[in-house]
Parts: C-alpha cells; sequence; structure tokens
C-alpha cells in the first residue's frame, strides 16, 4: 500500500501539522464525546431503575411507560447506540485523524451526523418506552429510530473512510486495523439483522439466531474491536515503549474476525442443537485472539506497569479494561451454555462489555483526549474528578458485572435442583446480589457525571482563554 | 491539507513539544503458538460438536441427543386404524359397535367371520364398495338381508381401506388379518366400476381370492 502510491496523492500526502489535525477533530469528537458520556448518565440511570425492580416489584408500578420490560431494554439501547457506539466514533475519528497524520473530512458534516445519530437514539429510546420496541435482544429500537440511526451511521462512517483513504501516514497502526474492522462490520451487521428481522420478518426461531448473532458480534468484534484499538493506542504510549509483539498482534486480529462472530448463541434454547454446540465451542476459541491480543500489551508494558498506573489516569483505565476483557472471554467460555441458560447470567456478558471493556477503555481514552482538544494541556483540570471517576467507574462496573453473574449463578443453580423453591431460592435469593447491581449502576453515572464535570471545566478554561471570558 | 512541510514521511512529524509521539511497532518475528493452542482448543471444540451438536441435523434440537428423535408423525397402519375405529360408526349400526352383528336381526358378524379374516382382503372391500345380497354363510349361519347399502360412492378408497384394517386388525374381536392400504381399495374400485353398482352375491364372489 505505501509503496504504490501515485504520483498525484504522494504529491499531497506531506503530513499536516498536528494542531492543525487536531483542529479538524474539535468540534465533531468533542460532540461525540460529550453526548455519549451523557447518554451513559441516562443509560444508567435507567438501568438502576430497571435494576431496583428485579427485588422491588412493586417499584414504579402502574406506569407502564416504567415496567420492567420497557425500561430494561431502553437503557441497555441508550448504552449500546447512545454511549458505546457514539463513543466509538468519536475514537474512531480521532485514531484515524492522529494515527493517518491527516484532517478530518468535513468536520462540521460529520458534526451534523453525529447530531442526527443522537437524534434517532433519542426518538429509539422514546419508542421503546412508549411500547414500540421490536423485541429482539439488542435491535429493540422501532423501525422509524432504527433507519436514521443507520443513515447517520452511514454519514459518519463514509467521512471516517474517506478521511482514512486520505491517510498521510501510509502504515497502519494496529489500532486502524480495528477501526476499519468495526466501521465496516457494523453497517454488515446492522443492515443484515434489519433486513431479516424488520423487513423479512423471518419465521421465529431465525429471529433468535439472527438477533443473536447481531448481539454477539456487536460485542465480540465492533465494541470489543474498538475497545482493543484503544488500548493498542494508548498503553505503548503511557509507558512510552515501541509495541512489542506485532506478529502475534496480527493472528489475533485475524482470529478474532474469524471465530468472534461465532459466539453469542449458546444460550438459545428452541433451535436445533448444533447452533448451540457451535456456538459454545466457538465461546471458548475466542479465547486464543483474545490471549493474543493481550500478550502483546502485557509485553509492551511488563516492567512500567505500576509507574504507569501511578503517572497515568488512562492507563488505569486501559489496565482495567484490558483485565476485563479477559474476565468477560473466560467466564463467557466456562459458564455460557446451557447451565445459565434463562438467567441474568448472559445479560451480564453485554454491561460488561459495553460498559466495562469497551466503556472504561473509552472513559480513558476520553481522559486523554478531551483536554488536548479543548485546553491544550495533557489533563483534565481537576485530577480530583478524574480520580473520582475512574473509581466510580470501576467499583460501579465490577459490581455490576459481579451482582449480575452471581444473580444469574443464583437462577442457574435454581434452575438445575428440583428441590429448589423457585420464589425463595431464586427470586428473594438473589436479592442481594441484585442490590449490588443497582449499587453498580449509581457509581457508573457518577463516574459518567464526574467525567462531564471535568470537561465542562475544561471547556469553560478553553472558551476563557479564547475569547478572554467575554462570553 | 498542509502543503508547507515537504519533509521525507520516516521522519517524526514536526510536532510542538507537548505532542508525543504516535505509538510505533517493535520490531518481532511471528510465533507459532497462538496456532498450536488453536489446534489444541480446536480439538476440543470438534469433541463438543460431536457429542452436543446432533450430527448438524435441523430436526435434532436436544442437546446430546445423538440420534434424531422418534418420528412424531404416526406410520400409516396406525392413521388407517385409528381413522377406521372412527368411520367403523357407519357399520355399527347392523355389525354392532362389537362387531357381533345380531343374528336374531338377520345381521352378520364382523368378528371372527371367514369372509373378513381372508387372507387377501380382495372380497371385503368388493362388498363395502358395492354390498352383497342373498344368502351368506358366516360362521356356520346363513344369513339372508337385502338391507346392506353400497359405499362406493359415500367413502374414498383411504376411509374403505381404513374400515377394513380397522376390521381385519380388531385384536379385541379376536381379528388378526392384515392391513388395507388405500391403494389396493383403489385397484378394485376401478376394476369393478364396470359392473355398474350391482350387489355382490356369494356365486359372484366365489371366483374372487
Amino acid at each position: 500500500m505505501t509503496s504504490t502510491q501515485p504520483a498525484s496523492q504522494t504529491a499531497c500526502a506531506t503530513a499536516p501539522s498536528v494542531v492543525e489535525v487536531e483542529a479538524s477533530c474539535r468540534l465533531p469528537v468533542l460532540f461525540l464525546s460529550f453526548s455519549g458520556v451523557a447518554w451513559l448518565v441516562l443509560g444508567a440511570a435507567l438501568a438502576l431503575l430497571a435494576s431496583v425492580q428485579l427485588y422491588v416489584p412493586t417499584f414504579l408500578e402502574g406506569c407502564p411507560w416504567v415496567t420492567y420490560g420497557r425500561l430494561r431494554p431502553a437503557a441497555i439501547n441508550a448504552l449500546t447506540y447512545g454511549f458505546a457506539l457514539q463513543i466509538a466514533f468519536a475514537l474512531a475519528l480521532w485514531l484515524i485523524a492522529r494515527l493517518g497524520r491527516v484532517p478530518l473530512t468535513n468536520p462540521l458534516g460529520l458534526f451534523m451526523a453525529g447530531k442526527f445519530w443522537n437524534i434517532a437514539v433519542t426518538v429509539g429510546v422514546y419508542g421503546v418506552l412508549a411500547g414500540d420496541a421490536s423485541g429482539y435482544d439488542l435491535l429493540e429500537f422501532p423501525l422509524y429510530a432504527s433507519l436514521p440511526l443507520f443513515a447517520s451511521y452511514a454519514c459518519i462512517a463514509a467521512w471516517a473512510l474517506v478521511t482514512l483513504h486520505q491517510r498521510t501516514e501510509r502504515d497502519m497502526y494496529v489500532s486502524l486495523w480495528f477501526v476499519l474492522a468495526g466501521l465496516l462490520w457494523f453497517p454488515w451487521i446492522l443492515s443484515t439483522a434489519q433486513g431479516l428481522l424488520l423487513g423479512w420478518h423471518v419465521p421465529g426461531v431465525v429471529q433468535a439466531v439472527v438477533a443473536g448473532w447481531f448481539g454477539n458480534n456487536l460485542l465480540q468484534i465492533v465494541l470489543t474491536g474498538f475497545a482493543v484499538a484503544v488500548l493498542y493506542y494508548f498503553v505503548p504510549k503511557a509507558v512510552g515503549r515501541p509495541l512489542a509483539n506485532p506478529a502475534l498482534t496480527q493472528v489475533g486480529f485475524w482470529l478474532l474476525l474469524l471465530v468472534g462472530g461465532w459466539g453469542g448463541l449458546s444460550q438459545l434454547s428452541a433451535v436445533p442443537a448444533w447452533i448451540p454446540a457451535v456456538s459454545g465451542a466457538a465461546n471458548v476459541l475466542v479465547i486464543v485472539p483474545v490471549i493474543a491480543l493481550l500478550i502483546p500489551l502485557w509485553q509492551t508494558a511488563d516492567g512500567s506497569i505500576s509507574d504507569a498506573w501511578k503517572a497515568s489516569a488512562t492507563f488505569r483505565f486501559m489496565a482495567v479494561a484490558a483485565f476485563l476483557l479477559l474476565g468477560v472471554t473466560v467466564r463467557t467460555a466456562i459458564f455460557g451454555g446451557h447451565f445459565t441458560q434463562f438467567t441474568l447470567f448472559a445479560a451480564a456478558r453485554t454491561d460488561i462489555i459495553v460498559l466495562g471493556v469497551f466503556g472504561l477503555a473509552a472513559l480513558g481514552a476520553l481522559h486523554y483526549i478531551v483536554p488536548r482538544l479543548t485546553t491544550g494541556e495533557d489533563n483534565l483540570p481537576s485530577d480530583g474528578l478524574a480520580d473520582l471517576s475512574f473509581w466510580a467507574g470501576i467499583f460501579g462496573m465490577l459490581a455490576v458485572g459481579i451482582g449480575f453473574s452471581l444473580a444469574g449463578l443464583g437462577q442457574a443453580k435454581v434452575n438445575a435442583d428440583a428441590t429448589k423453591d423457585f420464589l425463595v431460592n431464586g427470586v428473594s435469593g438473589i436479592a442481594g446480589a441484585l442490590q449490588l447491581v443497582t449499587f453498580g449502576y449509581g457509581a457508573l453515572a457518577l463516574a459518567a457525571l464526574a467525567f462531564l464535570a471535568n470537561f465542562a471545566l475544561a471547556v469553560r478554561r478553553c472558551c476563557a482563554a479564547c475569547c478572554g471570558g467575554a462570553r | 491539507m498542509s502543503q508547507k512541510k515537504s519533509k521525507p514521511k520516516p521522519a517524526p512529524a514536526p510536532a510542538p513539544a507537548r505532542v508525543e509521539s504516535e505509538p510505533t511497532i517493535a520490531a518481532g518475528s511471528s510465533s507459532a503458538w497462538p496456532f498450536v493452542l488453536l489446534g489444541v482448543v480446536l480439538f476440543g471444540c470438534f469433541l463438543y460438536v460431536e457429542n452436543t451438536g446432533g450430527a448438524f441435523r435441523a430436526d435434532i434440537y436436544q442437546t446430546g441427543m445423538k440420534t434424531p428423535p422418534p418420528v412424531i408423525g404416526e406410520s400409516i397402519e396406525v392413521q388407517l386404524y385409528k381413522e377406521g375405529a372412527k368411520q367403523y360408526a357407519a357399520c355399527a349400526g347392523c355389525h354392532q359397535p362389537n362387531g357381533l352383528g345380531s343374528p336374531a336381526l338377520n345381521f352378520p358378524p364382523l368378528a371372527g367371520s371367514e369372509w373378513v379374516l381372508r387372507e387377501k382382503p380382495d372380497r371385503m372391500i368388493r362388498i363395502m364398495l358395492d354390498a352383497i345380497e342373498g344368502p351368506v354363510s358366516v360362521k356356520g349361519t346363513v344369513y339372508d338381508n337385502p338391507a346392506m347399502v353400497p359405499f362406493r360412492e359415500v367413502l374414498n378408497d383411504f376411509q374403505v381401506a381404513a374400515i377394513a384394517t380397522f376390521v381385519r386388525g380388531n385384536a379385541e374381536w379376536g381379528n388378526k388379518a392384515g392391513v388395507v392400504l388405500p391403494e389396493q381399495v383403489k385397484a378394485i374400485r376401478e376394476g369393478t366400476a364396470s359392473r355398474g353398482g350391482a350387489k355382490w352375491r356369494t356365486e359372484s364372489l366365489d371366483p374372487v381370492p
């Protein structure tokens, strides 16, 4: 790719200055970051309300808009589309611009498309709460929200890919592989799943398979991929070393794309037996690419981990996200089969990947990106708020992940044992674990709020510097 | 895009002091161990799919089941017998639900009847289609009742076969003769159509096997 550029392209392929690159990123990346984290606050709040209803069934009783069946899908979709994917776009744009040494194409258009994305997510969440949910896991947005969503995504991705094509640094760094894969993978799975479910109206058994396939690909390849892209960018940067063992990285990348998409269906029941069997095997197999992707990071950071942990808030987020990636993969491989069928255990996988693996890596990245695009400093104005955001995020995530997992395992034990009483052991018995989940969502909302406050401080300082506080 | 700087590409970007350089990649050679690990895990995966995957068949839903489940649909014999048990209501008026007929009212029995239990059902099918009249000897008693009605236009091939199967195979009556298939009924129905619906007599049935 590097050596075969036509003369016309190499002529203009002089690297622009970093200042120029960052100026082009400022509007779209800051906008997507801010609204994405705002969705994290809202999504975590909705998820918190939903989790309370699991052990206080009369909570918010009587109003159909806030029943569990609407709150939980609204929360998960707000977190997935409003928070995770939106932040993923912001990070993708920033990584492409920085690693490609190229200003973004059409920042204003990207900003507008981001705006439309937010409107579509708002309409979708409203639609779910109003009772229009489609009923497919992670695809609950009704058609009138998912079509605009896809259209705004198409604009964002198109301009991102045009920017990537125009990059002056022709060698693609590891992070850009994952960004490119995610940007191309997402429209494929979204259009296929929505076409089959909402357009084609495939019969019942196939619906479950299609929705499960989409959800797993979104989590395992798109969001995990973006998280890995962020890890591969910031870990070498934080420790100040070149990335070790690049060959292993390449193996991990291709294997993740190859086997990552097969998992996620091991919990289905009313499907031919080979589907959960193959899917369960893929859940185990995906450990290989995950380890192959984490080992180079560990080798890069080995020896400097404690120094980097102390020095860089971003690195702390990255370390926890990497740990969670390994944890959620092993957890799904071991317990992801029939034992935990029909329990909260499966729901926890979505939360851990969206909020933990991707969410914490993204929050860490934003703690690096936002100050550079606003005040021009290395850190956000308030160290205290950054620490609060980190610790609240970590504990919130662990509480949600552990709480849901324990609750799910508790339900599974009741399901597997005919002598256990369903209400006593399976409903009342797991209330403690579910209270932990409620606490976790609260802490996550707090983490997001702390980051937003820091963000606002940075913007205020930036405005004061630019305009002398006149406005 | 900026045209101001035209430095050679490998050189680091002329960045301001505060901007760190982008991550770089260390030199490294490839290793085979991920593929070794992949192979080992894949072997386990194949075993798992072999044991729980139901041989990739679309009709095996239960994990761990290696052979297909029993066919949900019933065999043709069972279907015929069950249908026959229902349709026999048309016959039960004279021949009685217990198949013993009523010698006092001149209705011959079907249970243990030599006309019913012949190895070939050809005579029975003919009688059901076009009825029989004149003196008939059944189990040593001679009946002569012109009341039997032909069922050629009333019952279809499947129904005739079903009733014949039910009557011939009814263990409660002590009957153990074989199944009658709709194809046999169809052949006889077509073969005897030219008779114009005349009722059978003992003499005219004699040549029939």
